[in-house]
């Protein structure tokens, strides 16, 4: 009975230690990718207000007259998450009752949510008002596209 | 002693000449004695350099196979390494390609699971096509002055549809199909309100909103049509989706009348909108008829202007027309809202007064502040006043509401309002108390 108490203590002291020493969650980066010809320049805090003036489509076209074309990334996504989070900066109850709104007063449906980054690159590199998020690190990969800004969520 | 073995003597010259004889001789002697041992010794060395010049060419094959055999395995193993960074390489295209493969398997299987075999529509010309609507159903029990209860209910299903005809045109139609319960209830100055139904028609359908736009840019857009009267904030907002409470303030009732201006109205609306640093600036101009009175064009307008910052949006409106098709009723309206937005809070104000031709002026204004209890709850108030400048015509209600969003599709309310219809001359009292239970479902 004793040794089997023991067993037990060291067994939970090793889980406790094991939990202990388990990594917490890392911050990743994340970029804005837009078409390699999109021209729009400014400080971050700039283009991350751009970016969600179009993605919420508050506009609808680029300063310069190209018509924006935002992409999202499948809700839920690590990407789609941190991109809510960090530049749109609104709780999910905000975000859903923008859309509601739009749809009912004009119409308006959210960006289309894309899973697969390459088929967003693809996207992205062949639409000069196109743009969407994608991990930093996919981000150099992609041909006819560049970043416009990065940004780290947890 | 010198080689000879004589002594040399340093004082007379005949001894000297016969040293040096006697040295060439030596010398002569010496060099036809060693000649044949000399000639002994070349044949052993030339014996010997064969020797080394066999062993020099052996040593040099040696040399030049392994030579060879360094540059062969040199060949080999560069041979070995372009083999290897090929192989890696196909390796990794073999993986991408599966990685590539199996996205594409998993966005068909994402079409798949939404279509099927079921058919896909399409629309007849327009490039794009979205539809939904909702559901609003609410409940609804009035408490009279005199005590009496009146229970009814509504139902309400809209359809929403929005079809792209082109680069810069597009199309927005909602129908409303409405159920109204026949409503037991009634004011001999037919003060009703909320307003739920005209008892001799429980169902209706409306073309609520049905216009063309052709959009230039986000600052120059033009609707054609029927659309919502751009004034103020909840009549913009419109739907009961949208609305914390379904029931609109009393100078938007009824439905779809025209109190203080019209709900909706058919014509041209120009309107746009442009940023200005981190604030917005937008406009609506119109020139429309109320659907009640076809034959007088009301024109109008809203100017507002967004601090985005502070969440605050300052509104101003402006309309001129005439009430009536068959007599002189003109008639001009001025309003202003403001909208405060941020973190937990909304509070949306109204106000709007009238001047009548032959009638006497209107004012209407509400005051709501609601405060997001969590992302899911919402509580609100809401003071609201109207007076129609007629008899009886003052009213006030106060509304507090609960809300709840279980889900993003799914709006439930439950609201208590209390509605005091002043006592005026020869008018009683017609105060209720009026308890609702509403949801609304979009999709």
């Amino acid at each position: 009975m004793r040794n089997s108490f023991i067993t037990l203590a060291l067994a939970g002291l090793a889980g406790l230690l094991m939990s202990m020493a388990a990594p917490a969650a890392q911050a990743q980066t994340f970029a804005v990718i837009v078409n390699a010809e999109n021209n729009f320049t400014g400080d971050e805090n700039t283009k991350r207000t751009q970016i969600k003036r179009l993605y919420l489509k508050e506009q609808t076209a680029w300063p310069g007259g190209v018509e924006s074309i935002p992409f999202g990334r499948e809700a839920g996504s690590p990407e789609q998450v941190a991109f809510e989070k960090s530049v749109l900066a609104m709780s999910n109850s905000e975000i859903e009752s923008h859309w509601l709104k739009l749809k009912q007063i004009r119409g308006e449906t959210p960006p289309r949510g894309i899973g697969s980054v390459r088929i967003l690159a693809r996207q992205v590199g062949k639409k000069p008002g196109a743009f969407g998020v994608v991990l930093a690190s996919e981000a150099a990969t992609i041909d006819g596209a560049k970043v416009l800004f990065e940004f780290t969520a947890n | 002693m010198n080689s000879s073995g004589h002594t040399p003597t340093h004082h007379t010259k005949p001894c000297r000449a016969n040293d040096r004889y006697w040295r060439y001789g030596a010398t002569a002697l010496a060099l036809i004695l060693a000649a044949p041992s000399l000639a002994v010794a070349d044949a052993a060395s030339d014996a010997k350099i064969q020797k080394m010049q066999e062993k020099l060419a052996e040593a040099m094959a040696a040399i030049q196979t392994l030579s060879q055999t360094v540059s062969n395995l040199q060949q080999e193993i560069a041979s070995q390494k372009a083999q290897s960074t090929a192989a890696a390489s196909n390796d990794d295209m073999v993986a991408e390609l599966d990685e590539r493969v199996e996205e594409l398997e998993d966005t068909v299987d994402t079409i798949d699971g939404r279509v099927g075999s079921r058919a896909v529509a399409n629309a007849f010309d327009a490039t794009k096509l979205d539809i939904g609507g909702f559901v609003d159903i609410a409940t609804t029990l009035a408490i009279g002055e005199d005590k009496t209860e009146a229970a009814f209910n509504r139902e309400v299903f809209e359809l929403l549809l929005k079809a792209k005809l082109g680069k810069n045109w597009d199309l927005f139609a909602a129908q409303a199909f409405v159920r109204n319960a026949p409503l037991q209830y009634s004011d001999s100055n037919g003060r009703r309100s909320p307003f739920f139904a005209n008892n001799n028609s429980p169902v209706v359908t409306d073309t609520v909103i049905a216009w063309a736009q052709y959009s230039k840019n986000d600052m120059f857009n033009v609707q054609f049509g029927r659309f919502i009267t751009p004034h103020g904030i909840i009549n913009i907002e419109h739907f009961p989706a949208n609305l914390l409470d379904p029931e609109q303030p009393q100078f938007l009732r009824p439905f779809p009348g025209q109190t203080i201006f019209a709900n909706f109205s058919d014509g041209v609306n120009v309107h746009g909108s442009k940023y200005v640093g981190n604030n917005k600036f937008s406009y609506n101009a119109y020139a429309a008829a109320w659907a009640g009175n076809s034959s007088n064009l009301n024109i109008g307008g809203r100017l507002a202007y967004a601090f985005e910052d502070a969440g605050l949006t300052f509104g101003i409106n402006g309309t001129y027309g005439d009430r009536s098709s068959s007599r002189p009723a003109s008639f001009s309206v001025l309003g202003a809202d403001v909208l405060y937005q941020k973190g937990r809070w909304i509070w949306k104000n109204e106000i709007f007064v009238t001047d009548e031709e032959r009638a006497p002026g209107k004012l209407a204004f509400y005051t709501m502040p609601a405060y997001k209890l969590s992302d899911k709850w919402t509580a609100f108030y809401r003071f609201d006043y109207l007076d129609t400048g007629a008899p009886g015509g003052e009213s006030i209600e106060n509304a507090l509401g609960l809300t709840f969003r279980p889900i993003f599709n799914a709006h439930l309310r439950g609201i208590y309002r209390w509605r005091k219809a002043t006592r005026d001359a020869g008018i009683p009292a017609a105060d209720t108390h009026v308890f609702q239970l509403s949801t609304t479902f979009n999709f």
